[in-house]
Parts: structure tokens; C-alpha cells; sequence
């Protein structure tokens, strides 16, 4: 029995040899494909079932301690838009334009079927579109935290300088009076978008960006320091953190590096295209293709390297 | 507002796993739903819909197995109060998936489907998934187990001894004898 193979069935890592390979692929069309929607609806109906699992006294204690906080410390501004399908605690139905101002203490829950927004203490935020096509937040300033269960891309949070696209996921997106921010991922994964770069965020990494709009580099919140380190330095415009850059990241450092690929140019590279292959291997067109930035090979790559983080 | 960077933060803890294995996630997920928190309910089924469906598919027909999957996750939102370890709901959900695919092979033909999850018309296997499928099925359960999380919900062994209750070193051995063991089955076939 060969490493690779050894390490591809049971790791992941690695090239599936032939059979392994035919294998999966005519197990391809069996794959799971959910039903959220149908079992959201079993949820709904089995309400009472579900609700025991906290004491009534419980619950009640908590419903009373949200009002009591949300009471204390948030603010709404009158919209004019029309009822959307989303509710801020008790308080009923939001209105487009609505803007939702939550003080130092302060916090607010949004519900919809689609998922629930914790908005964050000294934050500002409002509902800008809710239909079919598109459920979209604008934070303009502090903090939000998401658990979503929509379509991927149907749920964005604009920012001052960039848009989290909802992939399917749970997340929170920081921002400072400056428009600078963090976006820290805990499930699923987020597309952070700002013309026209975009950034892909797993659960466990974070990426940052800057208040002229510039995206950072998503990394594994378990990035070795140096690692880390070097990465702060190179987002500053520093091209000889790459050396530390490359030499630190681990497999897992693979989400960085791939990124790197198309924020660097020539030489540089090649050199992070080599680390990577090194790192995660993969065939050897697909790896001079994504040198070149051709967007099937980046693609696949990315295929196999997700499955292994 | 502070933007904290990262290479500020505390240290994390050290983490060899895929994110979808995350306990610290999962045990969350747990806390929120057993409060009754739906979306929170959703995100596990998410996370974990494939490796149920994997271990679901290893004793059902694939037309059936979708639904029994729905029907694991809605046994799971009303026995959730009693789990106590979040962290451990991948294996807890798996148990749950073994019970409810063998109660539905005993009382198959039988009982009428749940109304809200009727089967899909388009979930027949085309003829290769087929085969594979019936090769996999005459593997040992452990070895079935473990392969259609691998390469069906694309678990890491680590993950899968997590689930199954076994060590990393005992999920290599029975994923390399269920291959070598499928791959015998459908040499078999073939001739």
C-alpha cells in the first residue's frame, strides 16, 4: 500500500488512486442534497415538541432579560418601506430603511425564516432589501452575528468597504468607525467581497479589511504566530514578509495561500504556487494553471483543498 | 470600536480537524438549539445531513434514504434536551441514524411516509452508483460505515472515529480493507 494512497483515503490528502477514484465518482449522484425548507417546516409543526426542552419558567426568564436589555439600549429610526419578513424581538415586523442603533450595552435580535442576526453593542444597522431574490443588512458600525440557514448568496451584510456574501453559515462581521473590519467565520463559509477582489472564509478563519476597501487574506484563526505575523507584515505592503510567509504555513495554511496566488505576480508566484503544491498536492496542470490564474484550475484546486482543512 | 488583529488575539487552541468537525462549533449549535433556537437546529443538520445520509445509505435503498435522513433530524430536534454533550452530537446523530434506518427496514412496506417528506422521484442511482452501492453493502457494517463517510460525506478518519467511537489508527484499517474489499466485489462484476 502506497503513502499517497494511504494518505488520500484516510486523510484526504494526496491523489485517489484509479479505482478509488472511479469509485467516488459513480458514488457522485448519491451525495446527500438536503432539504432545509421541508425540514424547517417539520420544525415548525413540531413546535411543541421542541419547546420542552427548556423549563417555561426558564424561558420566560430569558424572553424577559432580552426585552429588558433591548428596552435599555436600542433605538429604532421609523422606515418607510414596507413589513419584510423580518422581527426584532418583540417588537414586530422591520421596515426597510429601518435603522437599528444598539448602546454601549445594548443588543438586538433579528428574526426571519431565513435565519437570526444578533446585532452587538455600540452597532448600527439597517434592512436595505428583503424579498425573494436577496436579503441584504448594511452594518455601519459594530458588530453582528449570523446564523443563517438561506440559499447560498441570497443573505449579504454591506459594510463601509466590503459585503459578506452568505455561503451557507454562521459569522460575525466587525467594523470600526473607520470602515475598517474583521470577519470571523464559526460555520459554513463566507464570500467577503470588495470590487473586484473577493475573499473566501471557512468556519475557523478570519479576514480583515481596511478602510480604503482593500480585502486582507483570510487565515485559520490556529495559523502559528509567526505565520500570522508574517502575514500582518505582507498585508502592510511589506513583499519580504512572503519568504516567512511561505516558510511557516502549514497544510492547513493552504486557504491563505491559495488567496496568494492572485495577489501576487511573477516570480512571487510561482513561488507561492510551488508551496502550495508542496503543501496540498495536486496534478501538475492543475498547478500551472493556477499559477497563470486560469479560473477552472483555480477552481479545482480548490475543490480538493477544502475537503482537507 | 477596536479592530483586534489576529496575530493579537489570545492564542487559540490547537486544531487538527476540518472545520466541520469543530466541537467547540457543534456544542454552540447544541446550546442554541436546545433552547429552541431553529437556525441554530439548521447548521447542525448542515453540518452533519451528509455523514447521516452516508450512514443511512449504508442499510437503505437510495430512493429512501433522503427521507429517513429528514426523519433522523426531526427524531434529533425532539430528543435533543437529552443530549448532554454537544460536542459529541456527530455521534450521537449517527446512533440515531443507525436505529431509525434499521426500525424503517423492519417495518418497510408497511407504514405510510411522513407527508411532508415525500421521496423524490429523481433519486434512483444511475447503474454504475448502483453497483458500487450493492458491493458496499456487502461489507461488514463497520467497514460500510466508514467508507461512505469517506467518500460520500468526505469525512477525515479522524472524524470518522469520532463518530464511530473508534481509533484514528482502527478507521485506516477499516477503510483500506473496505476499499481493497469493494474493490473486489465490482472486479467480481465486471467479469
Amino acid at each position: 500500500m502506497k503513502a499517497a494512497e494511504r494518505d488520500w483515503l484516510c486523510d484526504g490528502v494526496g491523489e485517489p488512486d484509479g479505482d478509488e477514484r472511479r469509485i467516488t465518482d459513480a458514488l457522485a449522484g448519491t451525495r446527500w442534497r438536503g432539504d432545509e425548507a421541508a425540514l424547517l417546516r417539520a420544525l415548525e409543526e413540531d413546535a411543541p415538541i421542541g419547546h420542552t426542552h427548556a423549563p417555561w419558567t426558564r424561558r420566560a426568564a430569558i424572553a424577559i432579560a432580552a426585552s429588558a436589555t433591548l428596552a435599555a439600549a436600542a433605538w429604532l429610526v421609523p422606515g418607510r418601506g414596507p413589513a419584510t419578513p423580518w422581527t426584532l424581538d418583540a417588537r414586530g415586523a422591520l421596515r426597510r430603511g429601518q435603522w437599528i442603533t444598539t448602546g454601549a450595552d445594548g443588543s438586538a435580535e433579528l428574526s426571519s425564516p431565513i435565519g437570526r442576526v444578533t446585532v452587538g453593542p455600540d452597532s448600527r444597522l439597517r434592512l436595505v432589501r428583503a424579498d425573494k431574490r436577496e436579503q441584504r443588512l448594511e452594518l455601519a458600525e459594530g458588530s453582528i452575528e449570523a446564523f443563517i440557514f438561506a440559499p447560498p448568496r441570497l443573505f449579504l451584510v454591506d459594510t463601509p468597504t466590503a459585503t459578506a456574501v452568505d455561503m451557507g453559515c454562521a459569522y460575525k462581521p466587525e467594523v470600526a468607525p473607520d470602515g475598517s473590519g474583521l470577519l470571523r467565520v464559526t460555520g459554513g463559509w463566507v464570500e467577503l467581497q470588495a470590487s473586484p477582489v473577493a475573499t473566501r472564509v471557512p468556519a475557523g478563519a478570519v479576514c480583515r479589511f481596511g478602510p480604503g476597501g482593500q480585502l486582507g487574506l483570510p487565515r485559520f484563526e490556529d495559523a502559528p504566530p509567526e505565520f500570522g505575523a508574517a502575514l500582518d507584515r505582507f498585508e502592510a505592503g511589506d513583499p519580504d514578509a512572503l519568504d516567512t510567509l511561505l516558510a511557516r504555513a502549514r497544510p492547513r495554511d493552504s486557504l491563505t495561500l491559495w488567496h496568494l496566488l492572485g495577489r501576487t505576480e511573477g516570480e512571487a508566484r510561482r513561488r507561492v504556487g510551488a508551496t502550495l503544491a508542496n503543501l496540498a498536492p495536486t496534478d501538475a496542470d492543475v498547478v500551472s494553471g493556477a499559477v497563470a490564474l486560469e479560473p477552472l484550475a483555480l477552481e479545482s484546486w480548490w475543490e480538493r483543498l477544502h475537503l482537507s482543512w | 470600536m477596536v479592530i483586534s488583529p489576529a496575530a493579537d488575539q489570545a492564542p487559540p487552541e490547537s486544531r487538527d480537524t476540518a472545520p466541520t468537525d469543530d466541537p467547540a462549533t457543534d456544542a454552540a449549535l447544541v446550546a442554541l438549539a436546545q433552547r429552541g433556537d431553529r437556525a441554530a437546529f439548521a447548521l447542525l443538520y448542515r453540518r452533519h445531513g451528509p455523514m447521516v445520509h452516508a450512514v443511512v445509505l449504508t442499510r437503505v435503498d437510495l430512493s429512501e434514504a433522503e427521507d429517513i435522513t429528514q426523519e433522523v433530524f426531526l427524531l434529533a430536534w425532539r430528543k435533543l434536551g437529552g443530549l448532554h454533550e454537544g460536542s459529541s452530537v456527530g455521534a450521537w446523530l449517527a446512533s440515531i441514524a443507525r436505529s431509525r434506518a434499521a426500525d424503517w427496514r423492519r417495518s418497510r412496506g408497511r407504514r405510510r411516509r411522513h407527508e411532508t417528506l415525500a421521496s423524490r422521484a429523481e433519486s434512483t442511482p444511475d447503474a454504475g452508483a448502483g453497483a458500487v452501492l450493492e458491493a458496499v453493502r456487502t461489507l461488514p457494517q463497520r467497514y460500510r460505515e466508514a467508507l461512505l463517510m469517506r467518500l460520500l460525506a468526505g469525512l477525515t478518519g479522524a472524524q470518522i472515529a469520532e463518530r464511530l467511537g473508534l481509533t484514528p489508527g482502527s478507521v485506516r484499517v477499516h477503510l483500506h480493507r473496505a476499499m481493497t474489499m469493494a474493490r473486489a466485489r465490482l472486479s467480481e462484476e465486471r467479469r
